[in-house]
């Protein structure tokens, strides 16, 4: 249909053809028509690219505006004068290096756990049928598509007198506590009840599903267990679903507040922070100016909303900041992953 | 769950599990890795479902550091549905989201998959800005920034699509059908930000289909129209179905009733009248979700069988 040649510009050789007559009318239009289409494509690429694109922007965009034009009639794009007074308010404001840093750490566990426990449920569901299994599974989805919030007093109590089969009674004589502890946290990530848990073991059980399965059969011959098995050879094997989960798993707790806010609501972790500032940001940047240098602090108003709403988009641009990075560290092995995951439907 | 338990004991016997075939050690083995799993679904999960459908007829009331349950029936129902201000409003206002958004959602996202499965010059570049929402798709960050951008005039220029609404105000369609598809164009960034998984599954589902089909139905002279019906639509209608459970359960989890149920149950401290919403929350999102996938699943096609 289509000639190619190097060393020319591509579709130069087809103009020459066509000038030529080399070519077929019919040749002609689909050559027109895949021009079209790639021009549609592009234009709707970018258009909704743009939506996606345009709010991080637009934070970034306010949160470096400078306090002294803020609100005045400008660009779309370009502040009138930059400062970095909004992102010093916001660092005070969010705590932010202890805040991330517990956050950061807080959260590579969870994700490990909550992995780590998705892949054996994966596994045992995948692969390692038994009576019962089917119906267990039917929880797993059951568990998806419950809102965790229609049973978030239950729970709440449950950590509140945490007692297992009454075995802390016998111990200590009372049920104990863990809410306000991350103990709870990572019980919940490590059982698979955390955020978003259940998709976690759908996707990686499709995944191990496909693997296959004369590999393993071939271990087994060879004298591997269980275990082994799944440790050297299945979970190496499906390295890019993985890493999938696994950045989900981060991304997903990093950005929780409903888990945080129920369980450990004194936690320092940075989206609860945040959270918690939204719904007042006033006495905190009061606060911050104390801190803050003299000369920074004396232009900042912290009455005005709009003062208020260039620090809350400071902050919501730190927040999401690591997580960013993140991303495109990741991002070519994710899309990869996200690619051969193959979250083929039954 | 009995048997399985004993099967667990019998595993942990040396001589007893030598002595099975290797069916049966699978099914130890499967029983062992499931073991996280399933005591955080009895414990964390079903108990705790079970509980609140205990707590949704009592009056509950805080004594020392535990709790004092009352039997009252189905009082707590009846002032939920009958005396509470905001619960009917709420979860109505649940429902019919949930009603025009899912369509949408499927549709963009299949949309949008289909576009960034095609190959193209800077498909990398474009999968990168596209996966973008599944960072910001959980938690406050998400809702948190389009709030903020309401907030600043300028910005809303930008997302304020209001020429596009009056063309279609004009255009003489019915009403009803008009306000559905002007809320769904304002609400063009929520549906984008929010289908970041339903994107997600469907590309690899897409990944998923051989590029042999669409050979053989080019050199028959299939359109890529008509590719895309018989090829594409029955091939991935399994993640339609997928998407179509998922979203729902996003959209009733991200609904303002949850907040509603927070605050009656932990500001308010009225924990029965609390546990009573959740149950008809979950019982009419449970329904719901229900009679949806089993109607999609009859036209459901799968290529394996």
């Amino acid at each position: 249909m289509t000639t190619k040649t190097k060393g020319k510009m591509p579709g130069m050789q087809f103009v020459e053809d066509v000038k030529a007559g080399r070519v077929s009318k019919a040749a002609v239009k689909q050559k027109g028509k895949d021009i079209l289409g790639h021009v549609f494509r592009y234009v709707l690429l970018i258009s909704l690219g743009f939506v996606i694109v345009t709010p991080l922007l637009n934070l970034l965009k306010e949160a470096v505006t400078a306090h002294t034009v803020l609100g005045m009639k400008s660009s779309e794009w370009v502040p009138p004068e930059v400062s970095s007074v909004s992102f010093q308010v916001a660092f005070e404001v969010l705590d932010y290096w202890k805040g991330l840093i517990f956050s950061l750490l807080n959260t590579a566990i969870l994700a490990t756990l909550q992995t780590l426990c998705a892949a054996l449920a994966a596994y045992s569901f995948a692969r390692m049928k038994f009576k019962g299994s089917g119906i267990l599974w039917a929880v797993v989805i059951f568990s998806i598509v419950v809102p965790s919030q229609s049973i978030m007093l239950a729970q709440y109590i449950t950590f509140r007198n945490f007692d297992i089969l009454g075995i802390f009674k016998l111990l200590t004589g009372n049920p104990i506590s863990l809410i306000g502890s991350d103990i709870s946290l990572y019980l919940l990530a490590a059982t698979g009840m955390g955020v978003k848990g259940g998709l976690f073991i759908y996707i990686l059980r499709q995944n191990f599903r496909q693997l296959p399965i004369s590999i393993e059969e071939a271990a087994f011959v060879d004298g591997a267990g269980f275990l082994k098995t799944f440790f050297s050879i299945v979970l190496p094997s499906s390295a890019t679903s993985l890493t999938t989960v696994a950045v989900l798993s981060f991304l997903w707790n990093y950005a929780d507040v409903y888990f945080t806010s129920l369980l450990t609501s004194s936690s320092k972790s940075l989206a609860l922070t945040f959270n918690r500032l939204q719904s007042n940001l006033r006495w905190p940047i009061g606060d911050a100016i104390k801190v803050l240098p003299k000369e920074v602090g004396s232009i900042i108003n912290k009455e005005s909303p709009l003062v208020q709403s260039a620090v809350a988009a400071a902050c919501a641009l730190l927040v999401v900041v690591p997580l960013l990075i993140l991303y495109l560290f990741v991002q070519k092995r994710f899309v990869q992953g996200v690619e051969r995951s193959g979250l083929g439907g039954d | 769950m009995s048997e399985n338990s004993k099967a667990k004991v019998k595993g942990e016997k040396k001589s007893f599990y030598s002595s099975l075939d290797f069916k049966k050690r699978t099914a130890v083995w499967g029983v062992i890795f499931l073991v996280p799993w399933l005591f955080g679904a009895i414990f964390f999960f079903l108990a705790p479902l079970i509980k609140t459908f205990y707590y949704s007829i009592c009056n509950i009331n805080i004594v020392g550091t535990g709790f004092t349950f009352q039997y009252v029936g189905l009082e707590n129902f009846k002032y939920a549905t009958g005396v509470d201000p905001d619960f009917n409003k709420d979860l109505i206002e649940a429902l019919t989201n949930v009603a025009t958004n899912v369509p949408i959602q499927i549709f963009v996202a299949l949309f949008i998959a289909i576009l960034l499965n095609a190959k193209f010059k800077g498909r990398g570049f474009f999968r990168v800005i596209f996966f973008i929402p599944l960072i910001l798709s959980t938690g406050i960050t998400e809702i948190d920034l389009s709030e903020v951008i309401n907030t600043t005039e300028e910005t809303t220029s930008i997302i304020n699509i209001a020429w596009i609404t009056e063309i279609i105000t004009n255009s003489g369609i019915p009403t009803s059908i008009l306000s559905i598809i002007t809320s769904a164009i304002s609400n063009i960034f929520d549906v984008i930000t929010t289908s970041g998984v339903q994107i997600l599954i469907f590309l690899s589902g897409l990944q998923g289909i051989s590029p042999s089909l669409y050979e053989v139905a080019k050199i028959e002279g299939c359109s890529g129209f008509e590719s895309f019906c018989k090829i594409t639509f029955p091939m991935i209608s399994p993640m339609i179905l997928v998407c179509v459970v998922y979203s729902m359960a996003d959209l009733f989890a991200a609904a303002d009733i949850s907040d509603t149920i927070y605050k009656v149950t932990f500001t308010s401290g009225k924990y029965g009248l609390g546990a009573s919403m959740s149950v008809i929350y979950f019982m009419v999102s449970i329904v719901l979700i229900g009679i949806v996938s089993w109607i999609i699943s009859k036209g459901v096609f799968y290529y394996d069988n």
